[in-house]
């Protein structure tokens, strides 16, 4: 078989869907699962059959995971939540990502360990989102004793121009959390210590928080919003009017950490290293732990796991002086994070992001054949088309999921990505090296100042410019 | 049309097993997750002593506005201290829904 893993990830991907369609229980797709596998070891190794009984496996193997995600244990907050209604309760547990203070409000999610409700108090597990109305200086890893109202969180299945079929509380759900916290007062939220075992995740918030001082200390406020969000996927900077016409011109992607950050990251480290003249196996080894404290920064979204587990198994082969084969990479990329979370395949990020690498690497190469690239004579030309044949084929893949989701068409984005992209990566490049020349020669770091606020403004000028073509973006009634 | 080498096979198969043997224990350990109740030792955790509490941290509870802040520091100067917080029902302003939301915001020490 040419590509193995591409067809096992998307039978399990069929698996988790039919799962999610048909609502089966646990014990039903985990018994089948169970059977099919016990015929597989029955059956001789040269049964003809047997391939095909592997697939199903696989197939009913995803199915499993999903309806096994969906079982929750008796001390789950979701159930002790319920009973706390509008009473104020007690909630003891350690922060798992960045807190971020937006709109008066200190936001962060929460693992929750104890619940105390009149007087009884238990253990409990499963992840909460706490909204603290001011500002309260929290990092990663702390341990909190908090006192709120648990609330559910709002259901709202757009309506207007962005008809969303899915709401706030569907996205929650596929990230497991079920509720929402909220705590009235800064003086509710009571700092017990720290949890030891985010020692790395603590690390690279902090390395983070050291990364965004720098940008906010030397950039204008929108200038340092936007380069943070390209840098470090950190949106709460970027201005509204421009984020808005960003999603309208179908840029916004620029605005997430991705493939192309992630890329950025490892030969920014290869050079560095190469420049020392490290050899290219302890090149290898020192990459792997920035990449995982990069991914880890960046808040480990969807796209930028997707990007370093490809990047690794791509790595590896360079290692292992492989051929490494893309579709496999990305395959496998997408089976460790459903593996891990089944319920990450129904999360636009998820599907936006491998649905636009497939595109990149299946319809590009695809189109370029159609059009016989190859004798193109001119080289501007060439490389002019080449550019529009990957904005095109990200875009027609796209396209669908953006309608299907935000109600939104943008033709403008085919022509908006060949000129945003570029001046992205410059600016992305720029955010780096003000980075890096800031801990290096203030001198230097001054110098590029002026040109990353100079692209900046150029980028949200040309965008500004784009979306008021005629017929640059619809919204679908 | 699916053949797979005798290693590939082989791979697959140990990961689907690790896979099905991994959900199995993931479900039986939320199966059988124990829920341990205990008494609470501190309840007052997080909630403001409404002996100690300035302006500000009764403006803090929702309900609890500029003035209805003020009567209760001014009947709190006056009887030195609030021994139980049903006296505080009396105070003007404070309707039962107001007064339900401040019982659970504080306690009495």
């Amino acid at each position: 078989m040419k590509h193995p893993l591409v067809w096992i990830t998307a039978l399990f991907c069929s698996g988790i869907i039919c799962c999610a369609a048909l609502k089966m229980p646990f014990i039903v797709s985990y018994g089948l699962t169970a059977g099919l596998c016990l015929a597989v070891f029955c059956l001789p190794s040269r049964n003809r059959y047997k391939d095909t009984l592997i697939l199903l496996l696989v197939f009913c193997s995803g199915s499993a995971s999903y309806a096994n995600s969906r079982v929750l244990p008796a001390s789950h907050i979701r159930w002790l939540g319920y009973k706390a209604r509008d009473n104020i309760c007690q909630v003891k547990g350690y922060i798992v990502d960045q807190p971020v203070f937006r709109d008066g409000k200190t936001s962060f999610m929460l693992a929750s360990r104890e619940f105390c409700l009149d007087r009884s108090k238990r253990n409990c597990c499963g992840k909460l989102i706490v909204n603290i109305n001011g500002e309260k200086f929290l990092n990663c890893g702390d341990i909190l004793l908090l006192s709120g109202r648990l609330v559910r969180p709002f259901f709202g299945a757009g309506s207007g121009p962005s008809r969303r079929k899915r709401g706030y509380a569907d996205y929650l759900y596929d990230q497991g959390v079920y509720l929402l916290m909220k705590v009235d007062n800064p003086i509710r939220a009571i700092v017990l210590g720290q949890n030891k075992a985010s020692l790395l995740k603590r690390f690279s918030f902090r390395l983070k928080q050291g990364i965004e001082r720098v940008i906010y200390k030397r950039l204008s406020p929108a200038a340092a919003g936007i380069i943070d969000a390209m840098v470090l996927g950190e949106k709460k900077g970027v201005p509204p009017l421009i984020y808005r016409s960003m999603m309208k011109s179908g840029t916004v992607h620029i605005l997430v950490v991705s493939g192309f950050n992630v890329g950025i990251v490892i030969v920014l480290i290869f050079s560095g290293l190469k420049i020392f003249r490290i050899s290219r196996n302890i090149r290898f080894y020192l990459a792997l732990p920035l990449m995982l404290v990069y991914c880890l920064m960046t808040g480990a979204s969807n796209p930028v796991v997707r990007a370093t587990i490809m990047a690794l198994v791509l790595g590896f082969a360079y290692y292992l002086r492989r051929e490494a084969d893309i579709y496999n990479a990305c395959a496998a990329a997408a089976l460790l994070i459903l593996v891990i979370e089944p319920r990450e395949l129904f999360d636009i990020g998820f599907q936006l992001s491998f649905v636009s690498v497939i595109a990149l690497v299946y319809l590009y190469p695809v189109l370029k054949r159609m059009l016989n690239m190859e004798k193109l004579k001119a080289r501007v030309a060439a490389c002019f088309i080449d550019s529009f044949l990957v904005s095109f084929s990200a875009w027609i893949c796209t396209a669908g999921f953006i309608a299907y989701y935000f109600g939104m068409v943008s033709p403008v984005t085919v022509l908006a990505n060949l000129v945003i992209v570029p001046l992205a990566g410059l600016i992305t490049l720029l955010g780096f090296s003000l980075v890096v020349t800031n801990w290096l020669s203030a001198w230097l770091c001054a110098s590029l100042v002026p040109v990353a606020e100079l692209a900046v403004n150029l980028l949200i000028q040309v965008n500004f410019l784009l979306i008021s073509l005629p017929k640059a973006y619809f919204y679908l009634r | 049309m699916f053949v797979f080498t005798s290693q590939e096979r082989k791979a697959i198969l140990f990961l689907l097993c690790m896979t099905l043997l991994g959900i199995g224990i993931k479900f039986l350990s939320k199966r059988y997750a124990p829920v341990r109740a205990f008494a609470c030792i501190s309840c007052n955790a997080g909630k403001i002593n409404i002996n100690q509490a300035d302006k500000a941290a009764l403006k803090s509870i929702p309900g609890i506005g500029e003035k209805l802040a003020q009567r209760i520091i001014e009947y709190r100067l006056k009887k030195s201290r609030i021994n139980d917080l049903q006296e505080l029902s009396r105070l003007k302003g404070l309707n039962k829904s107001r007064f339900e939301r401040l019982r659970q915001s504080v306690f009495v020490e």
